[in-house]
């Protein structure tokens, strides 16, 4: 049986090259996907927390939908409001290291991911109202 | 000199002859990542790549103490938020808990 192939490969690189770091697209190894992305805008009341739920969608987008698997999910976060700088490690950064926002994990379900949906509690650490920006990208199963 | 051949692909909704590249869903003018290898492991351990240069990687956390929830990436699913250390070498992915990788 044939099995149909593409390769694209860089400039002054070989088609016949055993490095898939030659190629700009290789079909004998998958690129990563994005399933889902979205940058989304979470208000937190003052000294109040918020969980933000996200549920998965088929793949029109239409509606929502089990995947089966446990996707893996990245998010970036801006815990500092209108500062424009987004976190990609957040987790880690607790109300007591001084930005508006942190993440809260004091329970497996404040912040997690499971197949059909994530959800993130964000926890408002001043006395004022704030609208935390969040990008997610949930990538796709690749077998 | 002659003329290299280019496949682009938009987004739905956007045009080719006006899009930016990242209103694109494929370009062959960039690079794209190619998964050396993708993973669900069971547990702790190390995965031999072989690839002779150390990888990119994306890792999630698996289960935490038999519940259904993961982890996003760089989160430890659990109440606390000690960080798990992951990392790779030219040959050789470390992993320390029930995780789905990929090495790209």
């Amino acid at each position: 049986m044939i099995i149909p192939k593409l390769k694209m490969v860089k400039s002054g690189k070989s088609i016949e090259s055993t490095d898939m770091r030659d190629f700009v697209y290789n079909s004998d190894h998958p690129s990563i996907i994005i399933y889902m992305t979205e940058l989304r805008e979470v208000v937190v009341a003052a000294n109040s927390t918020t969980k933000d739920t996200v549920y998965f969608k088929d793949i029109n987008m239409e509606n929502n939908q089990d995947l089966g698997f446990y996707p893996i999910v990245k998010i970036s976060v801006e815990l500092e409001p209108g500062s424009g700088e987004y976190f990609i490690s957040p987790f880690t950064i607790d109300s007591t290291d001084g930005f508006s926002i942190n993440i809260l994990q004091d329970a497996v379900t404040d912040t997690g991911v499971q197949t059909d949906k994530f959800f993130i509690t964000f926890k408002n650490n001043t006395a004022s109202q704030k609208t935390v920006k969040y990008r997610y990208r949930v990538f796709a199963n690749i077998g | 000199m002659a003329q290299i051949p280019v496949m682009e692909v938009a987004l739905p909704g956007y045009s080719l002859d006006t899009c930016t590249d990242d209103q694109k869903v494929f370009s062959s003018k960039l690079n794209t990542s190619k998964v050396a290898h993708r993973e669900e492991t069971t547990g702790a351990g190390t995965y031999t790549h072989n690839l002779g240069y150390t990888p990119a990687f994306m890792v999630a956390n698996g289960q935490f103490d038999d519940s259904d929830i993961w982890g996003f990436v760089g989160q430890y699913p659990a109440p606390s938020q000690f960080e798990v250390p992951f990392y790779a070498d030219d040959s050789i992915f470390y992993y320390w808990t029930v995780c789905k990788f990929f090495l790209y």
